[in-house]
This record gives C-alpha cells, sequence and structure tokens, in this order.
C-alpha cells in the first residue's frame, strides 16, 4: 500500500498525474521540486524503505533508451533497454536493485512520450535491422501497470513498428491489460522470470507463487501472446539437480512448447560493489555469501561449479525446446 | 537508544513520568534516561535543537532514534490535533527536508515550517514551531533517514492563544496524544532493531584484529568474510581455532574466503 507520493513540481498539472493520484484517494501527497531530493540523498537505508515504499512521480530529461549490456539479448542485432520505472514492487534477495539504488521508493517517468519518441528513433535509425527492446531491467514491467499504465501507452508503437519487438520482463501476473487488448502483437513478448517455488518462498519475496505465474502464462498463451521464460538466476544449492528437474518439467509441462518465443537461462552475478552494499543490508542472508567468489568486478559462483550449474540446467532445458528458442546469457 | 528532544520540559514531562526516566547530573543539558530511551531538554529555536541533538548522538550509539516532539502552531487545525511531520521547511534556510517515513500507525501527516522568531503569521496548511529544522539539519548527520522523526501537536492557533499557553496545558497537550507518539516509539524501535542487525560487528572480529594486524582495505574484507561465514551458521571455536592459528591477516582472509565458497546453500525449511 502506498502511503506517500512525492510529485515532481513540473508535472503536478498533468493529467496522466492527476488520474493516477486519484487512484489514491487517502494518499498523502507531497510536491518537490526534483525527485533526486527524495530519491538520491544520502544516508537512506534501503532495506528500511522497502517496508514501506513512497512513490515518487517525475519526469526523465534524458537517456530515455540505452544500449543493452553485451550478452543480452534473444536474437537481436540492435539490443536496446529502457527504464520509465526505477525499483520494483517485489523483493527479491538476489536482486542487484537493493545495491544499486539509495532508495527503495519508486520512481515513475510520466513524460511516456519522450520515451516513445526516442524508441522510434533508435527503430527508423537502424533502418531494417532487428530491434530489440527491454524493458524490466529497473523494475518489473507490469507489476504496477494497473497504476502506471505504461504498457497500454507504448504497445501502439511497436504495432506500427512490426520490425522492431518489445520484450516485458516480469514476475507479475498484472496481465489483464493484454488479455483485454484486441489484437495481439507478435513482437511483443511478455517474458517471465521463474524459479522453483522454493526459490520464490525463500528470495522472491512479495512476488507471485510459481503456479500463479504459469497460470498467467497459460492465459496470455491461448490470446496468442508469444511468451518468454527467463530462468534467471540459476541459484546453487544443495540438490539443486532434483528441484531444477521438476521445475523445469513443471513449466513445460504446463505451456504450448511450440508457442513458446523463447527461453534464457543465466547463473547468479552481480558487480561487486552492488553486492557489498546488498550484504551489509542483509548480513544474515546466507544466499549472498554461499558458495560466492570474487574478482575484481564481479561477483559469482566459482567458475567450475556455475558451468556445472548451467550444463545441467541447460541439458534439462533443452530436453523439451527446439535450440532455436534458446538462448543463454553470454557474459 | 531512542532520542526524545523537546524544547520545554513540560513537553517532555509525560516521557519522563511513563518510563521513568532519571535525570542524569554530570550533564550540562537537561538529560533524563533509562537503558532504552533519552529524553534531552533543549530549550527553544533552531540552534538549541540542533546542538542538543548533536549531543545526544555523542552519547549513542550509531543504530539509536531521534524524535523531536513538541508543540506547534497551526491555524488550519484544532488545538489537540497530533502530527507526523512529512516536510520540514526553514523561514531562514533553503532546503526542504522530507522525513523518511517507513512504518504505518495511521497518524495524521502534515508539513512544518521552523520559524526563527515567535511569528505571528501563521503559515497556510501547515504547522509552524522553531525547532524542528535545527534537530532534522543536525540528526541526519548521525543515522539513518528512517531513524529520524518529528512528531508534534497543534496548541495554537492563532497568536493571542500562543501567548496564554501554561507548562500545565502544554503537558497536558502531549499527555492527550502521548498513546499514538507511543506508537510510533515502537515502530522506530522495531526499525531501529532491524537496523542494529546490519550495522552489528561479526562474531570474532575483535578477537582477529587483537591478533593480527589487518589493513583498513582487509578489516572491511574480513568483517565481510565474517559475516557471510555468520550466516552460513559455520562460525565457530573450531574455526576460530584454526584462523588463530594462520601465520598472518592475509591467510586469514584466504581461509575463510575459502570456506565461503564451499559452502553449499541449504534451503531445507523451503522443501515441497
Amino acid at each position: 500500500m502506498i502511503e506517500t507520493i512525492y510529485v515532481e513540481q513540473s508535472c503536478i498539472g498533468s493529467d496522466r498525474v492527476q488520474t493516477i493520484i486519484k487512484r489514491f484517494p487517502r494518499t498523502r501527497i507531497l510536491e518537490c521540486e526534483f525527485y533526486s531530493q527524495v530519491f538520491n540523498r544520502a544516508g537512506q537505508n534501503f532495506r528500511l524503505q522497502k517496508k514501506l515504499p513512497c512513490l515518487i512521480l517525475a519526469q526523465k530529461h534524458k537517456g530515455f533508451v540505452l544500449p543493452a549490456p553485451a550478452g543480452y539479448g534473444i536474437g537481436g542485432k540492435h539490443n536496446f533497454y529502457f527504464s520509465h520505472m526505477l525499483n520494483c514492487l517485489y523483493d527479491c534477495r538476489y536482486c542487484f536493485l537493493q545495491g544499486m539504488y539509495r532508495s527503495a521508493n519508486y520512481v515513475l517517468f510520466v513524460n511516456y512520450e519522450d520515451f516513445a519518441t526516442d524508441i522510434e528513433r533508435k527503430i527508423v535509425e537502424h533502418g531494417q535491422d532487428s530491434v530489440y527492446f527491454f524493458s524490466g531491467y529497473d523494475c518489473d514491467s507490469l507489476a504496477l501497470e494497473p497504476v502506471s499504465r505504461f504498457v497500454e501507452f507504448i504497445l501502439p508503437v511497436f504495432a506500427r513498428n512490426p520490425q522492431a519487438y518489445l520484450e516485458l520482463r516480469t514476475k507479475s501476473t498484472q496481465v489483464r491489460q493484454l488479455l483485454d487488448i484486441q489484437a495481439v502483437l507478435p513482437n511483443v513478448i511478455v517474458a517471465f522470470s521463474l524459479s522453483p517455488e522454493k526459490i520464490v518462498q525463500a528470495f522472491e519475496i512479495k512476488t507471485p507463487s510459481l503456479q500463479k505465474r504459469i497460470s498467467a502464462m497459460q492465459k496470455l498463451q491461448a490470446k496468442g501472446w508469444p511468451i518468454g521464460l527467463r530462468f534467471d538466476p540459476v541459484l546453487l544449492f544443495e540438490n539443486y539437480e532434483l528441484t531444477y528437474k521438476e521445475f523445469f518439467h513443471t513449466v513445460f509441462t504446463s505451456l504450448d512448447i511450440e508457442k513458446i518465443h523463447s527461453v534464457s537461462l543465466g547463473g547468479f552475478r552481480m558487480p561487486k560493489h552492488f553486492h557489498e552494499k546488498i550484504l551489509k543490508l542483509y548480513p544474515e542472508e546466507p544466499l549472498l555469501s554461499a558458495g560466492m567468489q570474487s574478482d575484481k568486478s564481479l561477483v559469482a559462483y566459482r567458475p567450475d561449479d556455475e558451468k556445472e550449474l548451467l550444463a545441467f540446467c541447460q541439458a534439462e532445458i533443452l530436453k523439451y525446446i527446439q535450440p532455436d528458442q534458446y538462448f543463454p546469457c553470454q557474459y | 537508544m531512542i532520542n526524545i528532544i523537546c524544547a520545554l520540559d513540560c513537553e517532555a514531562r509525560v516521557f519522563i513520568d511513563f518510563y521513568k526516566l532519571k535525570r542524569v547530573r554530570e550533564h550540562s543539558l537537561a538529560i533524563y534516561e533509562n537503558q532504552v530511551m533519552r529524553v534531552l531538554v533543549s530549550g527553544i529555536g533552531h540552534l538549541a535543537a540542533a546542538t542538543t541533538c548533536a549531543y545526544a548522538a555523542a552519547l549513542s550509539a550509531k543504530a539509536s532514534v531521534y524524535i523531536n516532539i513538541g508543540s506547534a502552531g497551526g491555524k488550519d487545525f484544532s488545538i489537540g490535533d497530533c502530527f507526523l511531520i512529512d516536510k520540514i521547511s526553514s523561514e531562514i534556510f533553503v532546503d526542504d527536508f522530507y522525513p523518511v517515513i517507513s512504518f504505518s500507525t495511521g497518524s495524521r501527516r502534515a508539513m512544518l515550517k521552523s520559524m526563527d522568531m515567535p511569528n505571528a503569521a501563521y503559515v497556510a496548511g501547515g504547522l509552524q514551531d522553531m525547532e524542528a529544522y535545527g534537530f532534522y539539519a543536525a540528526a541526519r548527520q548521525f543515522t539513518t533517514l528512517e531513524l529520524i522523526q518529528c512528531i508534534k501537536v497543534v496548541s495554537d492557533t492563532q497568536a493571542n492563544e500562543r501567548d496564554g499557553l501554561s507548562k500545565q496545558f502544554l503537558q497536558e497537550l502531549l499527555l492527550s496524544s502521548f498513546s499514538e507518539i507511543r506508537k510510533i516509539i515502537q515502530s522506530l524501535q522495531q526499525l531501529c532493531a532491524e537496523y542494529e542487525i546490519q550495522i552489528s560487528e561479526p562474531q570474532y572480529l575483535s578477537l582477529m584484529l587483537n591478533q593480527f594486524k589487518f589493513s583498513e582495505a582487509q578489516k572491511q574484507q574480513l568483517k565481510r568474510l565474517l559475516r557471510g561465514m555468520n550466516s552460513q551458521k559455520k562460525l565457530s571455536p573450531i574455526l576460530l581455532e584454526q584462523l588463530s592459528g594462520c601465520g598472518k591477516a592475509n591467510d586469514v582472509l584466504m581461509v575463510l574466503a575459502q570456506k565461503l565458497a564451499d559452502q553449499v546453500l541449504q534451503l531445507g525449511q523451503f522443501d515441497d
């Protein structure tokens, strides 16, 4: 439940902001000059703030669309990501966001039009080449959709640019708007991050259960939406083989495999400076230390352990799908 | 430690009496405390509040709460209304503060402007006092923002009412909001306990630091590794003995890093 909404003075009068505010009639509305006054200030504690995050409505001024990290993609020649929202409604203990931002508050950039303009500019720049846009890097793409209605806004951009692709990375079951849409877009992939239920319970706090996510995927597939499966990160734990074997079986036998757009697989890894911050926030959390080692810039499992884990998962996955559906993360 | 800073003794009295706090005579300030709570009477004005807050911080561990509690004027409200302040501005300073409220108590919220001198022209739509800004400006130096709050009870809604405020009236005013204030204090105590988990030194740290010479960077690494081993529940006298047998600090770090990398995450409690 959001109890406070901060609004940048420059956008308080906009229809979109007023519509969002009206959804929260009992919520305290505070104006600020710049969202950074609330979001970026020193001395905040991400873990404590995560108990009751606020919503900040602001305008983004630059960097709407950025190149995706190397090795990140599902077949596109040019890959970009955008962040219309900072921070996630969920609280996954392995997530790098815990170490990236000082604040756990949600920032929603309400100038959607500027995102759309930049996306279309990139599409035009690359002519007939396949261009992929990834949503869900700094937030969950669908969790706040009933409030933000960002996906509803951006889909027409991809309707008129069928050569461009949009991935909506999510753990959410907020798929109603997608189910209500008349014309499904074949170039929009709803990509679900999935983990075994015992991982969901242990580390993916506030997220829907695996079964609920599967149910959402089934509904989307029935409607005709391309579905992506994102097994990322896979985690190393005692007897992981049996757990992941059963997990992949559950997932793949619940869906129409032929209609799955893409499956990706990646191990746990995190920039060292993010990992150190998260360790300070959650010193008692065993996930963040067990089996990990670090080099100068990255924390991950030991190479042999990771190789074994990924090889096992890959072998299991490929029992169900075709190789051309499979996109392992390349680091 | 819960540090409550009040401008006046009559505002502090309800907390002193309820929590049975004892006056600590060694200090030049009026300070009352027990094992978990300290009330400081600062006097009127932002400078007094700031310096008193700094004094409290010098007596406190990093995981401490700071609350400014007192009376305030507010022409748009009723006498006795109690508010958790979520925006603090100042008559003389440019920056605004936005207290971080990471708990839900159902308390009403208000903005507040701290005045430099008593002011007959009341702020529209908010409260006014003379301490909160100075208090907050100081407190944010000493702990995480989520542990710093301002609570104000409306004592006057017109200038002439303020002139007639007696000590007994102010004391009764704070008493009338005490149960609400107490809920806020309890919420802050819970947050503080969670913050303490984050910043407490891991077991065996001081033993290792006494035994080996670590550089500052190595000390940070040692803390990280000991915390990691603690999270795996692998800190034990046997491990301590093994570490004590190391030749030098770097060997300790290598042993711990290796042991941590060898750990396998257990998820037994989440079995299907």
